[in-house]
């Protein structure tokens, strides 16, 4: 399986997180609280489109709401295969930090 | 209401900017456009709305250059790599397209320049010069006539001029055309006065004003201005001033110009007043906002005024006279514009062609092309990128052969400067509208040779290409119109440039007529020689090579002198003007011309010199036909009323392209408008020519030691008469040939992908008995149909233009079949010679290589 990119694994989490009402706005405004840093729509939009293709994500259209000008909000729901994909990648970051966790802030509370 | 949405403009750019099927951004960026504007404000709400258009800006554009960037190396990359692979047709391609563009450069130059004449005059659109049906000469009192009737003629002025003898420190020079004019004439033209006196410098007889060019080679580094030079030893001219040099592309040029009121005080005032020969060019400048045709409708009550009935007068405008084609006794070589717009047409044709040599040639690649179109529109290409390859290819072939026609234009410049006569400049890019067209060119041929491979190979669906082998029957049709196509043009073009020598050949004939032995034709430029011209001759013809020889007041194929004839019981509407030349008893021999009736000049009639007259049988016609030998006849040029003696034939005294007019012809005089001979004409034996023009030249020397003995052959001068007719036939068969060229190399080109696509045919109906003779038979057969078929098309069409352009000639050749049959033969045989050499390589190869594979 391809490894998910940071990008891709954030949006996911936080797709898996926000359950029913994971999209444009909350989606952004949450990596946004989460990280401190403004993700454009563009780039929140390609990767969230980058996810659709793969088949992690799946699409659905919502009621069209007056205070979007008439317009449907977009929701984002993380398929079985989206969540392997976390899965996945939990258990490699697992992997790859497993021990040096304790050295680095060992280390650090050892000062 | 409080407005919560955001700005309409910014939402309309977002819009355009994002994709569309993400309907989910504009929606988003609205709602958190609210919540910001609820939290923060309407400010800090547009600002932040406004961010998100501008932030992804860079990112968009720099992807959007780098992947059309990409594309644009990867097309660059395969039609450079076609260029190479396939040599041939890219050679055939890239040829065709530089000679087509070649030619249209100098179209384009040569048309320019032709019509760019006499612009460089200040008020060029508002002066005008007046003729006379065919003449460009008219009387002498018309330009002060027309100021004084005509409010709206600021002024009007007089030009002639004759041809003399300078003496110029010591040296003597031959000056063709020395000019007379009117002072007005300097300020209705604006030639630039380099240093001097003003203007009214030529209001005063003998003044004459010099070009720089003539001050520095006949004066040095001296000043000019002031000096004294005499004139054919008659009279001083005193050099009032220098004009700077006068542009090439200009009808009216020369180096001397004198006053006109030298001539009063010299030829006389009746020369320069009245109604009665035809000798000046008038010309005239016109009130600003002044309608010229309002004034030409005026000129009627001009001629009830002063009694013409003859003058048909005409408006030409300066800058028009120079295209308008040569008039009777112009001035200057004039153009006819109808022939710069033939070679035009040729050259558009040409440029055609190539095109669709480009067309052709393309498609018939189709298969050579196929897997890489398929291969593109698998990896998504749509049919808009396909388009936009082939434009591309096509338009870089076309760029590519507008920088290689450039080279060869400035390198063919110079000969072709030398073939028109004519000094098109070099560079084209100092002329915005030059440097337009050179643009366009490329872009207009690369869009017309490309467009149709390019829809042709995006329509090819994926599907059919994979399949690899296929079948393109409508395209061939079109494939072969294409080949008719051309076949009817060079068809046409042939039959055109063998009709135009016909009628050349035809005229020279014509005008040369059967005169027997070459015959030289000596200018008399000495005043004493003109006046007794005897003894000269009696001295040339002791040379035993000397067959005979006659003096004439005119060329004879050149009579233009003339005057209205009246006689006794004549009708006033039956007046005409008779054209009258002054000869010697032997003339009518001399040029073996039919005596019809009467007698020719006789040394036993003695009264013959007074007032016999010889007439031709079109000024017979005119006097009523019947008795005419006998009559008295008047005409303002002769000196006393003088008795037909004879009727001559018509032979043609001037161009063929006018129609014989009424002619009398009288001896020598001494005095009178015609005293004095200008021309001796000597016949000679054409074994001795060499010997003979010597012994002229020795015979001169001894009579006119100081004036060079100026000469012609009576043929050259002919032809001189023919010039343009000669250079416009020589252009269509120079533009014919290229254009054969072209044809060909489109031939070859598509016998090469016959052959190649035939070869499994040919191989099967060889493995099936088919003889290789039967073969290169059926090859041909279907060029040879193609060939008949675009005959069948172009004879009605060349015959129709040519029967057209042999009505601009008043005598002309009839159009013979044999151009016809003659044209079709050779293109026939030109392709055949040009396709054999695949055709024949493809039927005689074995079957065993080409059915190998199957």
């Amino acid at each position: 399986m391809k490894e998910l990119t940071k990008a891709e694994e954030t949006l996911l989490l936080t797709i898996l997180r926000l359950k029913d009402n994971a999209y444009g706005v909350a989606i952004k405004r949450h990596i946004q609280n989460a990280t401190g840093k403004a993700l454009p729509y563009g780039t929140l939009y390609f990767i969230l489109e980058q996810l659709t293709k793969k088949g992690f994500v799946i699409r659905f259209t919502g009621e069209p709401k007056p205070e979007r000008g008439g317009r449907s909000r977009i929701y984002y729901r993380l398929t079985p295969e989206g969540s392997r994909a976390l899965e996945h990648a939990y258990k490699i970051q697992r992997r790859i930090w497993n021990g040096y966790a304790e050295q680095i802030w060992g280390e650090k509370t050892g000062k | 209401m409080k407005r919560t949405r955001p700005p309409k403009i910014a939402e309309r750019i977002l819009a355009i900017l994002s994709f569309s099927k993400n309907i989910g951004i504009l929606g988003d960026t609205e709602e958190e456009y609210r919540i910001i504007l609820s939290e923060e404000g309407r400010f800090r709400a547009n600002i932040w709305y406004v961010r998100q258009i501008i932030l992804p800006l860079p990112f968009l554009i720099l992807s959007t250059v780098y992947w059309s960037y990409e594309m644009f190396k990867n097309y660059l990359k395969i039609a450079l790599r076609n260029i190479r692979r396939h040599k041939s047709f890219s050679f055939i391609n890239i040829a065709g397209l530089v000679m087509g563009m070649t030619v249209c450069l100098f179209l384009i130059q040569l048309i320019r320049y032709e019509l760019s004449y006499d612009g460089f005059h200040q008020d060029a659109d508002r002066i005008y010069r007046i003729v006379d049906r065919s003449s460009s000469r008219t009387q002498a009192s018309l330009s002060k006539a027309l100021v004084e009737m005509f409010p709206e003629v600021e002024q009007a002025g007089r030009v002639m001029f004759f041809e003399g003898f300078l003496h110029i420190e010591d040296s003597l020079i031959q000056e063709q055309r020395i000019y007379f004019v009117d002072p007005e004439i300097m300020e209705i033209f604006s030639f630039p006065l380099e240093h001097g006196y003003d203007r009214e410098a030529l209001s005063e007889p003998f003044a004459v004003l010099i070009t720089r060019r003539a001050a520095s080679q006949y004066f040095g580094t001296n000043d000019p201005v002031g000096k004294i030079f005499s004139f054919n030893n008659r009279f001083d001219f005193h050099v009032k001033g220098i004009l700077k040099e006068i542009p090439e592309n200009a009808h009216f040029r020369f180096d001397f110009v004198a006053s006109m009121s030298t001539l009063k005080s010299r030829i006389g005032q009746d020369f320069l007043m009245g109604w009665g020969s035809r000798e000046f060019f008038t010309y005239f400048r016109l009130a600003e906002n002044a309608d010229p045709a309002a004034l030409a409708n005026k000129f009627d009550i001009l001629k009830e005024k002063y009694g013409l009935e003859r003058p048909e007068y005409h408006l030409q405008s300066l800058k028009k006279i120079h295209v308008g084609g040569n008039l009777q006794a112009d001035m200057a070589m004039n153009t006819d514009i109808k022939y710069v717009t033939i070679l035009g047409v040729i050259s558009i044709f040409i440029l055609l062609m190539a095109c669709l040599n480009y067309i052709n040639l393309s498609t018939a690649q189709a298969s050579k092309r196929l897997k890489e179109i398929g291969l593109r529109k698998v990896l998504g290409s749509t049919r808009g990128n396909i388009i936009r390859q082939f434009l591309g290819e096509s338009l870089l072939t076309a760029i590519l052969a507008m920088v290689l026609s450039l080279s060869s234009f400035f390198l063919l410049l110079p000969v072709m400067n030398q073939f028109w006569n004519r000094s098109l400049s070099i560079n084209i890019f100092q002329d915005p509208v030059a440097t337009f067209l050179l643009f366009c060119v490329p872009l207009v041929v690369g869009y017309t040779a490309g467009i149709f491979p390019a829809l042709y190979f995006s329509a090819l669906s994926p599907v059919m290409l994979a399949r690899g082998k296929m079948k393109i029957h409508g395209k061939r049709r079109l494939r072969n119109g294409l080949i008719v196509f051309q076949f009817v043009i060079t068809v046409f073009l042939l039959i055109g440039s063998f009709i135009i020598d016909d009628q050349l050949q035809y005229l020279k004939k014509k005008s040369s007529n059967a005169y027997g032995e070459p015959i030289v034709m000596i200018t008399l430029n000495d005043q004493r020689i003109r006046r007794n011209h005897i003894p000269f001759k009696d001295a040339l013809l002791q040379h035993p090579g000397i067959v005979e020889a006659t003096a004439s007041f005119n060329l004879p194929f050149m009579i233009t002198t003339g005057s209205w004839c009246s006689w006794p019981g004549q009708i006033e509407d039956d007046r005409f003007i008779i054209r009258h030349s002054c000869v010697e008893h032997n003339f009518v021999d001399f040029y073996q011309i039919d005596l019809i009736e009467g007698r020719n000049f006789s040394e036993e009639f003695s009264t013959d010199e007074a007032n016999a007259v010889l007439i031709n049988a079109t000024a017979a016609r005119l006097m009523g036909g019947e008795n005419v030998i006998g009559r008295t006849i008047t005409t303002s040029s002769l000196l006393q009323n003088a008795t037909v003696v004879g009727i001559l034939e018509d032979f043609h005294f001037k161009p063929l392209t006018q129609r014989i007019e009424p002619l009398t012809l009288t001896l020598l005089k001494d005095k009178g408008l015609f005293a004095g001979v200008n021309f001796l004409a000597v016949k000679m034996d054409p074994h001795q020519i060499p010997e003979i023009l010597a012994f002229i030249e020795e015979t001169w020397q001894d009579f006119a030691p100081e004036y060079p003995l100026v000469f012609n052959f009576m043929n050259d001068r002919i032809e001189a008469l023919y010039r343009q007719e000669t250079k416009v036939g020589e252009g269509i068969r120079m533009l014919t040939i290229i254009e054969i060229f072209l044809a060909c190399l489109g031939l070859f080109g598509l016998s090469l992908f016959t052959a190649e696509q035939k070869t499994k045919e040919i191989g099967l109906r060889k493995v099936l008995g088919a003889s290789s003779h039967s073969l290169v038979f059926m090859l041909f057969r279907e060029l040879i149909r193609w060939i008949v078929f675009a005959s069948l098309i172009a004879f009605p069409l060349a015959w129709y233009v040519m029967y057209r352009w042999l009505q601009n000639f008043e005598y002309h050749t009839e159009i013979e079949w044999t151009s016809f049959a003659l044209s079709t033969l050779m293109v026939l045989l030109v392709s055949i010679l040009t396709m054999g050499y695949h055709l024949v390589r493809a039927s005689r190869a074995n079957p065993i290589d080409t059915l190998r594979f199957e």
